[in-house]
């Protein structure tokens, strides 16, 4: 069990100890192609804990929104249904976690956190985690006129596609990085 | 007649005073331990494999009437919980609060700046913190006198980890990260100035 050190202070000594919680927000949604409004998972049970310790119990309201505290830089999410653990994730502070949504990469991660599949490859079969190089979002026309059929970029191609329509953006023509911004909330 | 002490996790002056049956400022201004006093400086916090001298306990007589009730006050028997709490860097302002220690239960707000301060046992060696946040109740394990001294690798580690800097991964990687939030060289090593503003921003 992680337990958190304190000093057992001289009174008036004026020394203190401080814990710094880490706040991490995930929202928990039904699968893209529902409006934004509705897409939350309301009533779901959750738990968070510590090495051994349950830290915080909740219920995710119409937002489907999850607020975990974190005290000392990892804890686990734990997902209950009828009082059993159903689902695991495990959590843990990293500053650059995420690359910048101005790269495919970022994006691929953004949409990929967002439920839109970006097929299996890579070190944790997500599409994204490990990828020896980024796909370009852009199925590519090459010497014979033949589409590139690299797994990898049609299905980030195909994501952005899926992210455009449901937010209602021109597919293929306008740009996501604003929206995605908004909806990953990194 | 003295004796000597090896530290362990877990101790402080405050516990071995109250372990021998010294006040703790007799056992820190007792003259064998000025190399350690000049070294952990806080007699809140050792480290484990310290040698702490302890000087013989003074006995006085006090002379009474029988068959009369006399009453002793034993002093300096209480320690004191000092801990901010914040969130994202912003102080955790008038959070309810219940500390339970054994049978004891202390309950408050954390004050304006985050503080949620209680009187403890000399000897408390474990607690739980119940605080009431806006979403919910938050549950802390504590354990007393645990904390390492800032001149140990481990005392620093403890206290980044605490302050929300990940170092249970790549401790050099989250002294970089605090050090560039902090505004200090961005070196990933541990120096004085590095432990200076950990304990201005960890508070010991």
């Amino acid at each position: 069990m992680t337990t958190i050190a304190v000093a057992r202070q001289v009174p008036g000594s004026g020394l203190f100890n401080t814990i710094n919680f880490s706040v991490v927000e995930i929202r928990f949604q039904r699968s893209p192609g529902k409006g934004q409004d509705v897409r939350g998972i309301a009533g779901l049970e959750f738990q968070v804990e510590l090495t051994g310790t349950i830290i915080q119990t909740g219920v995710t309201g119409k937002d489907g929104l999850v607020k975990m505290l974190i005290p000392l830089g990892a804890a686990q999410l734990q997902l209950l249904h009828k009082g059993q653990i159903v689902a695991r994730y495990d959590v843990t502070i990293d500053e650059d976690a995420l690359d910048s949504v101005d790269d495919a990469k970022g994006q691929q991660q953004r949409l990929r956190m967002l439920g839109y599949q970006q097929r299996h490859g890579g070190a944790f079969k997500d599409g994204v985690t490990g990828l020896k190089a980024a796909p370009t979002g852009k199925s590519k026309k090459v010497e014979s006129d033949q589409i590139r059929t690299d797994p990898e970029d049609v299905g980030f191609e195909r994501s952005i596609l899926d992210f455009q329509v449901d937010i209602g953006a021109t597919p293929g023509n306008s740009s996501i990085l604003n929206p995605l911004r908004t909806q990953a909330g990194a | 007649m003295t004796e000597i002490h090896g530290v362990n996790s877990g101790d402080c002056l405050l516990s071995l005073g109250l372990q021998y049956g010294i006040p703790w400022k007799k056992i820190w201004e007792e003259p064998e331990n000025q190399a350690l006093k000049y070294l952990r400086k806080d007699p809140s916090v050792l480290s484990a494999g310290d040698s702490v001298t302890v000087p013989m306990r003074d006995i006085s007589t006090v002379q009474g009437h029988t068959s009369q009730r006399h009453r002793f006050k034993a002093k300096g028997r209480v320690a004191e919980l000092n801990l901010r709490l914040r969130s994202d860097g912003q102080d955790l302002k008038a959070k309810p609060f219940r500390l339970i220690i054994g049978n004891q239960v202390v309950s408050g707000k954390s004050d304006s700046q985050g503080f949620v301060k209680a009187k403890i046992p000399q000897d408390a060696k474990e607690g739980l913190l119940r605080v009431t946040v806006d979403t919910g109740e938050i549950l802390l394990p504590l354990e007393f006198g645990r904390l390492d001294p800032l001149s140990t690798e481990s005392g620093v580690r403890q206290r980044l980890v605490q302050l929300g800097f990940n170092a249970d991964v790549s401790l050099a990687e989250a002294i970089r990260i605090f050090q560039r939030k902090v505004g200090l060289s961005v070196t990933g090593l541990v120096d004085e100035d590095l432990r200076r503003r950990l304990k201005e921003e960890y508070g010991q």
